[in-house]
């Protein structure tokens, strides 16, 4: 509709063309009025690329990336970038405090089950034993006096038994010598008797002692043995040792941590 | 000095690893446990946990090696490893790239058969990875579309390509 509009006014141009003698003005008019014409058509086009319809924008050709639609498989997937670490990792932890006294493993050595990885040094805990030692001497130093009492008191034993045997063969010599007489006739049934309960009395005395002696041995003898074990577990554990934790058993690479 | 119970070091298994990898928080409902992955040089992976809690944007899965790992790997290396989420399927796809940023892609500019204008058209994306995204509705085969980024032109229904 704006297109037209530039061919009557050059038409018009060509109209007054011929009723203007001068050629050169009449030419000069002429291609003033093309290159008018030609300018409109220029701005009208511009327009018309400028402003095709509302809402829209310019934009440089470099400026933008292009690619196609296409019927194609879809991979679904996800890449991530993955790290690498150890599948089970182990702490190893303190039981008991210290300073490092000496590192036996370096970082990144295979290590194995068990093995010692460093050496921890407590002077609270040495003083601790050392006191707990001197204890157990003294308890030692008790029952030592407790033996002593002990083998005393058995020594005590053994001389009652042995009073108890001579009096009990005193007792029967008597007694057979009652006997006799008794069956001789000299002497009455009561006179006897008391010789007969002085015997049976005797031997009911030595049975007691002996029967006491034989427990009195299994109590000191039960004592002996747990003395004996008491001694050999002398504590000589001040200097504890970091240790490969027993689970491993695959090969494993020690790390020390921040120290 | 060490205190009872302090942690004195520790002891990594030498020979037996896993893969440790951070994933955005986008595949957070996609990614399960038995997933099969796949390493450089044909390394076969699963995936043997998904832990959900979510920092900076990203939460950790953790893989497993199928098999004996590959000789060689030191603890900290990083290998590069595509987590199969679902079936690969024929479908219509269309190049990633800055469109999917600017609304979400919801639309996308179509170029006309010239390459002389672009018009918006509203768009369904599907699925996606790195490389392309599924067009679930709005595109036919052959549509060649503006694939950079496109919130310079967010009002703009038609661009004019010079």
């Amino acid at each position: 509709m704006t297109t037209p509009d530039p061919i009557p006014s050059t038409q018009t141009g060509a109209a007054m063309d011929r009723k203007i003698v001068s050629p050169r003005t009449a030419n000069r008019k002429r291609l003033r009025l093309i290159l008018a014409g030609v300018a409109v058509l220029v701005v009208l086009l511009l327009a018309w690329r400028l402003i095709p319809s509302s809402g829209s924008t310019d934009v440089a050709s470099a400026d933008i990336e292009t690619g196609s639609v296409t019927n194609a498989p879809f991979h679904d997937y996800l890449p991530v970038r993955a790290t690498v670490a150890p599948a089970v990792t182990t702490f190893v932890g303190v039981v008991s405090g210290g300073q490092i006294d000496k590192l036996l493993v370096q970082d990144g050595t295979m290590v194995t089950a068990n093995q010692p990885l460093a050496t921890l040094d407590n002077p609270t805990l040495k003083l601790d034993i050392l006191t707990r030692e001197s204890a157990i001497a003294s308890q030692l130093g008790t029952v030592s006096g407790d033996d002593l009492a002990l083998e005393r008191s058995k020594l005590d034993r053994a001389t009652q038994t042995a009073s108890a045997s001579y009096d009990l063969i005193k007792a029967r010599r008597d007694l057979s010598i009652r006997q006799q007489l008794h069956d001789q006739g000299f002497v009455s049934d009561a006179g006897v008797a008391s010789y007969q309960e002085e015997n049976e009395y005797q031997q009911k005395r030595l049975a007691q002692l002996q029967t006491g002696e034989k427990k009195e041995d299994g109590i000191a003898s039960v004592q002996a043995s747990r003395r004996g074990r008491g001694q050999s577990r002398r504590a000589d554990r001040a200097r504890t040792r970091c240790r490969a934790p027993d689970q491993l058993r695959h090969p494993a690479r020690a790390n020390a941590q921040g120290r | 000095m060490l205190k009872a119970g302090d942690s004195a070091g520790q002891v990594d298994s030498e020979g037996r690893w896993k893969l440790v990898a951070d994933v955005d928080e986008y595949y957070l409902g996609r990614v399960a446990v038995g997933q099969q992955a796949g390493g450089d040089g044909d390394v076969r992976l699963v995936v043997t946990k998904v832990l959900p809690a979510v920092a900076d944007g990203r939460f950790r899965i953790e893989l497993g090696f199928v098999g004996a790992p590959p000789i060689g790997l030191n603890r900290g290396q990083t290998i590069d490893v595509r987590v199969t989420l679902g079936n690969t399927r024929a479908a219509l796809i269309a190049p990633v790239g800055g469109w999917l940023d600017s609304g979400g892609g919801s639309s996308a500019f179509v170029l006309d058969a010239d390459g002389r204008h672009a018009h918006r058209r509203p768009i369904k994306v599907g699925r996606r990875n790195p490389e392309e995204a599924e067009i679930l509705s709005g595109l036919s085969a052959g549509d060649r579309i503006v694939t950079s980024n496109t919130a310079a032109y967010d009002k703009a229904g038609i661009l004019n390509i010079r």
